[in-house]
Formats: structure tokens, sequence, C-alpha cells
């Protein structure tokens, strides 16, 4: 379980402080599939890098299986049993998509083994396991990757912020396929954030992040159709205007 | 789960540090004067011509001025330095035959075992003198020569004649100047037309003294259709005094043939490095270069190709690091002299603590080499905010239908690359020790890891536990 009491994210910006988050409580129980949304600028992605620790809390606490996390370091919680799905894989020269899932799991891994992760993300592995991490591959094929590393590192919590970001709709159709794949059988907890209806619709729970704090949390089923009834309402007032 | 455990730190200096007793058998007085050319030449009973020559280098030296660009070398005083140092040893071909102090540091550094496991001759040169060579006998059934130079250019005169300092002139700069003036020791490797010699030949030049300089002279001619790898490695302990490094390799490669030159040099951080290397390549020649510059205070290192046979090819892979107190400027140049020659030239430099690594290169396509090519890419990485890297490229462009490319950047390592590393368990400093490594693998792997025992010390790489 996760526990983020009275988090704070404060930012300095031209002699301004922000408040990206704002003293915000939430506790996300094991082993749910949960979609983060909300409007751009909410504080969502932020959320993410903070639990990840890749961001500084202003204050705040987090509390991880029981354990206070709040110091640790991103390695820590790496190895607590946190993972983070980056928008790309890093790129460094001469590393390959091989070399990137056996950083993930920290083991010398089979090739077999390794195509094995590959294949849960739809890329016919034989093809892409000797293939070096560059702009040779598409956005769609290093999103995917970067899944794969993810669930090869087999963690008890894994966050994936926009997974959706910066695909064509061709790579999307079959990103949706993967999260529906997560949904089935992975066993840890798995904290997304997106905007895409597909993917919250797959939810256990949905969490809306508004302004640095939770507007809305609860089952997929209680919250998607007031988030749903919301844009039909703006779509109506759109096509009114026009 | 074990846990794969890498750190890259300074290079381990221990090894390299230990000093012997000095116990040379003769010292010219420090300084440069014409007396301590004519006594150096005594001694080491030159030909006639060769006093000539040096007393002729000496001249140029004092009409040259020191280079005008580059790394501040007003802390070398030649009137402190001492030009000759007869360490107590002869040549010999039986390790068992060498001092025991002088055979412990050349143990220390891994050369006899490297020559038992994978090498076809080693030379050593300890201070001014080379104290051991040897070749298997099956290369000396097929006419190569791999000996020390006084003995070549008593044995080989007019080979040495033809050729010695004759691709880098004494007029060249001051520091050809000087070498020409005192140069002792150094290594010649003459390979016969069609031979190819299959395992490297390497020589190890070891300075012990301090406040002296060394001056070895290489010679290697690749004959017609024939091949070798040779590699050069030098060190020596660090002392609170300057120590000058000035030495000089000249490589003929002639038609077809093809020379693989790899130097690992990790001089001490008291050593000012001033040393030239030029290759001068015939038709269908390939002379490829694998440089790796470590140590000293200051470096300034460009090796030459001279490309003048068609279709003549060079390959310089380089990887330079510079951290504290070091200032390291090196690169390469390449000159294109006939129609269709190419060259490629790849380094990195890595700068920390303050280091400065600055990569300098010059490209000349004359009007003669039409269809040249050449490919330079030179990369930096800067570890932290207070070290230097500055890329400083020259392309002067005669020929027609040139192909010619440049390629720099210049990048520290970026948090999210850090932060991607950790967020898959491993430390920061692994992470950071992670990207340098990636970052130098290309040019990692061209050097002759197996033979160069140091190289595991030069990126301290070390591994605790294993993966898996």
């Amino acid at each position: 379980m996760l526990e983020l009491k009275d988090l704070t994210y404060q930012v300095e910006e031209n002699n301004e402080t922000l408040t990206i988050i704002d003293h915000l409580d939430l506790t996300i129980d094991d082993g749910k599939f949960i979609v983060i949304t909300g409007p751009n600028g909410g504080g969502k992605s932020t959320l993410a890098k903070l639990i990840m620790g890749v961001k500084e809390l202003t204050s705040g606490q987090m509390i991880f299986d029981g354990e206070d996390i709040t110091e640790c370091s991103i390695t820590d919680r790496a190895r607590k049993g946190i993972s983070f799905a980056f928008q790309q894989p890093v790129h460094f020269k001469g590393i390959k998509v091989l070399d990137l899932l056996r950083l993930a799991t920290g083991k010398n891994i089979s090739v077999n083994t390794a195509c094995e992760y590959l294949s849960k993300v739809g890329l016919c592995a034989k093809e892409y396991i000797d293939r070096e991490v560059n702009s040779s591959l598409s956005g769609g094929e290093l999103k995917r990757i970067e899944i794969a590393t993810v669930l090869a590192r087999g963690t008890k919590f894994s966050i994936f912020d926009e997974p959706e970001a910066g695909i064509d709709i061709w790579s999307f159709q079959n990103l949706i396929q993967v999260f529906e794949n997560i949904r089935k059988t992975v066993k840890g907890t798995v904290l997304i954030i997106s905007h895409q209806e597909r993917i919250l619709n797959i939810a256990d729970e949905i969490i809306v992040i508004e302004n640095g704090k939770v507007k809305k949390h609860g089952p997929k089923d209680e919250i998607l159709p007031e988030l749903l009834g919301t844009a039909d309402a703006v779509n109506r007032a759109c096509s009114k205007m026009s | 789960m074990a846990q794969e455990k890498t750190y890259i730190e300074d290079i381990e200096r221990t090894l390299y540090d230990i000093k012997n007793v000095d116990k040379s058998k003769y010292k010219s007085q420090s300084g440069l004067t014409e007396d301590i050319i004519r006594d150096i030449s005594a001694r080491k009973n030159d030909p006639e011509w060769m006093l000539e020559f040096r007393l002729k280098s000496l001249e140029v030296y004092n009409q040259l001025s020191l280079p005008n660009w580059g790394p501040d070398l007003s802390e070398l005083n030649m009137d402190e330095i001492v030009t000759y140092v007869q360490p107590d040893a002869k040549m010999t071909g039986s390790w068992d035959e060498v001092p025991e102090d002088i055979k412990d540091t050349f143990d220390r550094l891994g050369i006899p075992e490297a020559e038992q496991t994978s090498l076809a001759g080693v030379g050593a040169q300890y201070d001014s003198e080379v104290v051991y060579h040897s070749i298997q006998e099956d290369l000396v059934k097929q006419g190569v020569i791999y000996t020390d130079m006084e003995t070549a250019l008593h044995e080989h005169e007019e080979i040495v004649r033809d050729h010695f300092m004759k691709l880098v002139p004494p007029k060249d700069h001051k520091f050809a100047a000087l070498h020409g003036a005192v140069w002792s020791g150094g290594s010649f490797v003459y390979v016969p037309e069609g031979v190819h010699v299959e395992i490297p030949l390497q020589s190890y030049f070891r300075l012990n003294a301090a406040g002296a300089g060394q001056f070895e002279h290489t010679l290697i001619i690749v004959e017609k259709n024939a091949s070798l790898h040779f590699i050069e490695g030098c060190s020596a302990p660090k002392y609170n005094v300057t120590n000058l490094h000035a030495g000089c390799v000249e490589l003929f490669v002639n038609d077809g043939a093809r020379l693989r030159y790899s130097t690992i040099e990790n001089w001490s951080r008291n050593m000012m490095n001033l040393n030239t290397k030029r290759a001068v390549v015939g038709k269908d020649g390939v002379i490829e270069w694998v440089s790796g510059s470590f140590g000293s205070h200051v470096s300034m290192l460009y090796p030459c190709s001279v490309l003048k046979g068609e279709n003549a090819k060079c390959e310089f892979t380089g990887v330079t690091f510079a951290s504290k107190g070091q200032n390291l400027d090196t690169g390469a140049s390449v000159i294109h002299c006939a129609p269709h020659t190419s060259a490629n030239i790849s380094t990195r430099t890595i700068s920390k603590a303050g280091g400065k690594a600055t990569y300098r290169s010059a490209v000349k396509v004359t009007k003669n080499a039409p269809y040249a090519k050449c490919s330079v890419n030179c990369e930096s990485l800067m570890l932290d905010d207070i070290s230097r890297s500055d890329t400083l490229p020259t392309m002067d462009i005669e020929g027609d239908e040139a192909d010619i490319g440049h390629e720099a950047t210049i990048g520290r390592i970026s948090d999210e690359a850090i932060f991607y590393l950790m967020s898959r368990g491993i430390s920061e400093d692994e992470a950071r020790s992670m990207i340098v490594r990636g970052f130098v693998e290309p040019i990692a792997k061209e050097l002759p890891l197996e033979y160069a025992v140091e190289m595991n010390n030069l990126v301290n790489i070390e591994l605790e536990g294993t993966m898996g």
C-alpha cells in the first residue's frame, strides 16, 4: 500500500512560488489498476515523479508498505519495488534493447526470456533484441520497449506516465492492447497517468487530480460516467457555439 | 540478487608510481648544449652523420620558438631537464639478464607475462636506453626485424639513414628539433614485402629518473602488401619536478600494406608529453591509429597521416581522459595527397575534476587529391561543472569532388539518464560510470585490451560481484 500524506511540491519561477502539488492526501491499495487523469497542468505527472523520487517533495510524507520512503533516493525506491516507465528509454551509445531489459531485471537474463517481455508488448522480439536503442526506432516502438522493461522488473508498484503521449494512432491501438494485457496479467499495483478513455475504461479506480489536489477518487464505474458526462457537456456546448 | 557494481574514478596510479632508486650508470648534465649533444653521441657510438644530424637539430632548436598556440608550456625549463640517463644495464634478449629492480618494474607492468601470452615480440626501454628486446624466431626467419634503434643504426644503417626524421624533419617544430638533437632508444621494425605479422609487437617506455627527458625514436617500415600491429605503452612514477617526453614516431606504410599502431599513454601527472607521430601511406595502404591518452600534466599529441598513394586509407580512433591538473590537447591530422584517399577520425574526450581536454584536428585535401573522403566525429563529455572541453577542427580543401564531414558534440551527463538508471535500482555513482563506459565503448573496444595490462587501470572499472 502507498500512502501519500499532505504532499506539497513547489517550484520557484520568476521570483514567484508556484504550488504544483498542494497538501495532497491519497492512499493506493495493493494490486489495483489505477488511472490518474485530470486537466493539463493539474500536477499528475509531477505526482508520478514525486512517487518515484525523480522530483523532491517540498513537504509531506510517503509511506510504502508501512515504511517511510520520503527521504529515499530513486535507487532505494526502485530496490523497494517501485518502477517508473519514462516517456522513452534512455539513449546511450551502444546500448541495445537486450541490455535495457537486462538492466531492468538486474540479471543476465537469457535472450529467450528477454524476447518474452518484448512479445508481451506486441513486438516481434527477434527483430528488436539486438537493435541499438536510438532514433532508428519509432516513438511507438521506443514506448513499447520502455513498457517491456518495466514489466521485466516485475515490481510491486509500477508507474506509467502518459504512455500514449507522442505516438501515432496506429501505435496507440497497439498500446491499448498492451495495457489490456497488463491489466489481465500483472499482479502488482499499476498506476497510469492518462487522458485516454480506453485506458480509463480498464481501470479499477480512477483518480482525478486538479490544481494539485485529489478532486475525485473512486471506482471506475463511479468516476468514469462523471468524467464522460463532463466531456459530453463540453462537446455539446462546443457544438452549439459552432 | 547479486548486483553489478561499477565505479569510474580517477586513474589508479599506484602501480605506476612505484619508484626505483636511481641507479643510473651515467646522466648527462641538465640543460641543452653542444657539449652535451657531443657527449651523448659519443657514448652512443653514433656514426659521424648522426652526430652532424644531432648538431644541426640543436641549431634548429635554438632558432625555433615555442608554439604560440595550445597549452601553456612555460613550466618547462630545458635548463633543468636531464636529456640522457643511461641505466646500469645492457640491452639483452633475456629477462634473467635484466637487473632485478628494472625487471621487477616491467613485471609489475605485466610486460613479460604479456610477452608469453599474446605478443610476438617485446621491447622495453628504461630511461634513455632499451634494456630488453625479443622477437619470435619464425618472424626472424621471414625477414622481420624488430630491435632497438641503436642496434638498427649500426646493423641497418642505410635503411635508418634513408628514413630517420624524413617524415618528421627537425624543422617541423621546436620539439621535433629537440628530439633530433637528443634522441635515444626506441624501436625499429622492418616487415618485408608480403609478410603478415599476425601477433602484435609491443614496445614499452618507462621513465624512472626524476627531472629527466625521454626521447625515444620509433621507426617502422611495412613493405608492400605486408601487415603489422604495433603497440606502444608508456608510464612513469610521479615526481614533483617536471619530466619531459618528446618522442618521435615515423611510420612508412607502403603500397597495399596495413599497419595498426596502438598507444596507451599513461604518463605521470608531472610529465610534459610533447610527442610527434606521423605516417605516410602508399597506394591502397592502410594506417590505423588507436590512441589512448590518459596521463601527463600537459599533452600535445596529434598523429598525422599523409595519404600519399591513390586509395590510401586512415582510421583514427582516440580517447582522452583529462582529470585534475591535466591539460590534454590531442587530436589528429590527415593530409590527402592522392585521388580517392579516405580517412575516418573518431574520438572521445572526457574531462573531470577541473581537467581540460581539447580535441584539435586538421584535414587538408590537396589539389592532387580529387574524390577524397574524410569523416571526423569527435564527442566530448564533461563530468562536472569545473572541467573544460574544447573542439577545434580545421579543414583546408583544395581537391575537387571532396566528401568531407565533421560532427562534434560536447555534452554533460543528463540528469534524466542518471534518473533512468537509478529507477532500475542502480546507484547514482554506478549510473554515472555506466554512462561513461557507454560513451567510450566504441573506442575502448578498439584498444588492445588483452595486451595492455594497464588498460584496466585507465578507466578504472572496478567490478564487484557478478550479474545474475
